[in-house]
């Protein structure tokens, strides 16, 4: 039997008990010492002494809010997992953020520290990143998450918690009904998005598409949105479980309904083995289009996707201003010079999610989330970043949408993605 | 359905899927007539063997089909080992059915972060390049057509060897009657510890085919886990040829299930409920799974 009940046995577990019983007991102590150096922290009294004009000198005890030394910001990433490539990349934009704006003296004399936590795109675990961010840091704004299915999972908590949330990333159109209290983002909604992509599909003369997305509020958003935009010349949508890996029926399926083109809205990994699929199904005499989550270049680290995005001629959009901005110009210079590479996608989105948490701590004059979320709206309608001006509407979305048209190219033996016009809310579609 | 040039497709495509489903299957069918406890951590193996060929294959460059046969002996290696060094001491310290499944479990969740250690959260691929051809209507590449084939040569060599050959028929014996097959003579740990080698040579063939076939990352095992157990269970768990007849209904099943949920214009991502629908099914029909048809392998199980 695997259970000896010798009198030995016992009397060891029994040790073993008592000794993690009193390990309990000091770790509890150890965090509740912690919580009240923080709470001592946070409320940040003054001693003030004024002279008054009678000769007569008083002293008296203000007790003004203050920022703390040490200005947490938190930021919620995917630094492993699925999309770990670009969030570790993402990530170096808002340390950029944080490096400068302690170059300039921080806020009100206060450091900056970024926060960050990994949520691998997975809304249990970013859920989790929030809590413990909230709970254990103290943390009272947070950058981020970056995918639209983890910030609707997390925008409860955040809202019952008072901590505004600014997320660099998540487009989907349905968090527009949950936001512009506790909820921001600097980049437009998708509704927005899937204008710009149905102008461009129908410049390129597309008469019958098929749209192949993954299964979350992301993919979903782009076909809903797209459909609207485009009507009958959407023939075929397919959703995909990313899990599943095997998509060539699926993709037999687009084969099979003629289509001059397929709009790809996936997520890098399971998106590499669709694309493997249709070249080796013979999908190539088509045209390809993607959202913006298909502007990355980690769809090249297998040479027969990145063949077929080539061979497709993959076409899209992905949010941005155009690269030739002062404020761009500027990111990109101080993003090669602190990490000696250029800036990835949605490094600039993350950049200014981080500045707009940090303007709206600098104008709330304390570091309370009810308070920091009050002046998100107003830091942003004052800021312009290397994506450009993040003026928010009533639902806390980006309202300017620029977009850039890029497309897959191949440059000697490298394959490349490269910029060949804009779209944006005022002028349309310029290639 | 109307049989159209395209329905072909559709067929060559659900064979594939479900060759990927006998090879991943079959290892756990033939531990588990032996064992008689569901090793959870089989699935793992197809991992391992996937990543096992890519260093061989790609980082030492012996090409893909050398590596891919060093990798299966590889592989075949740690099956063996984890069976003397895990599942044989707990058997020996008196384990119940509970205790080695649980235990197979967290050897799985150990296997795959040792990976995921190793590897990172990043997915490879081989850089071999499998080109595609016509047959008719159908589509296939090269590594589709080595898929079938290797599955359905998997299931020849292995009713031979169960057949034909001695050990073969002392792992029979073992499975249906191990106080019997010891009293004449099995060697009952060498049979044991051959099966666990087959097994995960199985398990790296398999692994490395899909893996050609997506990408190698420490989850490929994770995601045919399910399709795996509901093989097993359909072609009636121990019985190979079962297996074999259970891993292509549920292939094709998920493939036509494609074209019939697309014709109603419903979302195609539910492709694997018509598939365990078609799995319910047969088993309300026949509860011990498909071996019971196939009586020549019929297993006694106790």
């Amino acid at each position: 039997m695997p259970y000896d009940k010798s009198p030995g046995k016992i009397s060891r577990r029994k040790a073993i008990s008592s000794a993690a019983a009193a390990g309990a007991i000091v770790g509890v102590g150890i965090v509740a010492g912690l919580g009240g150096y923080l709470a001592g922290a946070s409320t940040g009294g003054r001693v003030e002494t004024a002279t008054v004009t009678n000769v007569q000198t008083q002293t008296q005890t203000v007790t003004a809010p203050q920022l703390p030394r040490e200005v947490k910001i938190g930021v919620i990433l995917p630094l492993s997992g699925e999309l770990g490539p670009i969030g570790i990349k993402m990530l170096n934009g808002a340390k950029l953020a944080e490096t400068l704006i302690n170059r300039w003296g921080g806020l009100s004399g206060s450091t900056v520290t970024v926060v960050a936590e990994d949520s691998l795109a997975l809304p249990d675990k970013a859920l989790d990143a929030v809590k413990k961010l909230v709970e254990v840091d103290g943390v009272q704004v947070i950058a981020g998450p970056a995918t639209s299915v983890e910030v609707l999972t997390v925008a409860d908590y955040a809202t019952s918690r008072k901590v505004p949330l600014i997320s660099m990333s998540a487009t989907a159109a349905s968090i527009s009904r949950i936001g512009g209290q506790y909820i921001f983002r600097v980049v437009p909604s998708d509704a927005v998005q899937t204008q710009a992509l149905a102008d461009l599909i129908r410049s390129q003369g597309i008469r019958r598409l098929a749209t192949f997305v993954v299964s979350n509020d992301y993919g979903i958003g782009i076909e809903g949105g797209v459909k609207a935009q485009l009507g009958d010349i959407v023939v075929l949508s397919i959703r995909y479980d990313p899990a599943k890996g095997d998509y060539r029926e699926e993709l037999s399926r687009i084969k099979d309904a003629n289509v001059d083109a397929i709009l790809w809205a996936t997520w890098v990994e399971s998106g590499i083995v669709a694309m493997k699929q249709a070249s080796d199904l013979g999908l190539t005499n088509i045209r390809s289009f993607g959202a913006e989550g298909m502007r990355d270049t980690s769809f090249f680290a297998d040479a027969k996707a990145a063949e077929y995005l080539l061979q497709t001629n993959m076409m899209g959009t992905s949010p941005s201003a155009p690269a030739e901005t002062l404020a761009s110009k500027q990111f990109v210079e101080d993003y090669k010079r602190e990490f000696g590479e250029e800036p990835g996608l949605f490094g600039d989105t993350t950049y200014d999610a981080t500045m707009v948490a940090a303007l709206a701590i600098a104008r709330a004059g304390v570091y309370d989330g009810a308070k920091i979320a009050s002046q998100i709206k107003p830091a942003a309608y004052h800021y312009v970043g290397p994506s450009g001006h993040k003026m928010m509407n009533e639902s806390g979305d980006a309202v300017l949408a620029t977009y850039d048209i890029w497309r897959v190219a191949k440059r000697g033996d490298e394959y490349v993605i490269e910029s060949m016009g804009s779209w944006d809310t005022a002028a349309g579609l310029k290639i | 359905m109307v049989l159209e040039p395209s329905t072909l497709q559709t067929v060559t495509n659900g064979l594939i899927t479900g060759s990927i489903y006998f090879l991943a299957a079959v290892g756990l069918t033939l531990q588990y007539q032996l064992m008689k406890f569901p090793n959870l951590s089989h699935a793992e193996l197809f991992a391992v063997g996937a990543f096992v060929t890519y260093l061989l294959a790609d980082v030492v460059k012996l090409g893909f089909w050398p590596g891919l046969a060093f990798s299966m002996l590889f592989t075949g290696g740690v099956a063996a080992a984890l069976y003397i060094t895990v599942f044989k001491t707990l058997i020996k310290r008196g384990a119940t059915l509970l205790h080695l499944i649980i235990a197979s479990a967290g050897l799985g969740i150990l296997l795959r972060y040792l990976m995921w250690e190793i590897a990172g959260r990043k997915s490879y691929f081989y850089s071999h390049v499998f080109s595609p051809f016509d047959v008719g209507p159908v589509r296939l590449t090269t590594l589709w057509l080595a898929m079938i084939v290797v599955a359905v040569a998997s299931l020849i060599a292995l009713l031979l060897f169960l057949s034909r050959t001695r050990v073969g028929k002392a792992l029979r014996g073992l499975a249906s009657n191990p106080v019997l097959a010891r009293l004449s003579g099995v060697r009952s740990e060498a049979v044991i510890v051959l099966v666990w080698a087959v097994s995960g040579m199985l398990a790296a063939l398999g692994g490395t085919l899909r893996a050609a076939d997506t990408r190698i990352i420490p989850e490929l095992g994770v995601e045919v886990l399910i399709p795996m157990f509901a093989v097993s269970i359909l072609g009636g768990i121990g019985s190979v040829s079962g297996a074999f007849a259970a891993a292509y209904i549920i292939g094709l099943s998920e493939s036509f299930g494609v074209v019939a949920l697309s014709r109603m214009g419903l979302s195609t991502e539910y492709k694997a409920l018509i598939a365990f629908a078609a799995l319910v099914a047969t088993i309300i029909v026949l509860p011990t799974g498909l071996s019971s048809l196939i009586s020549k392998e019929r297993m006694r199980r106790d």
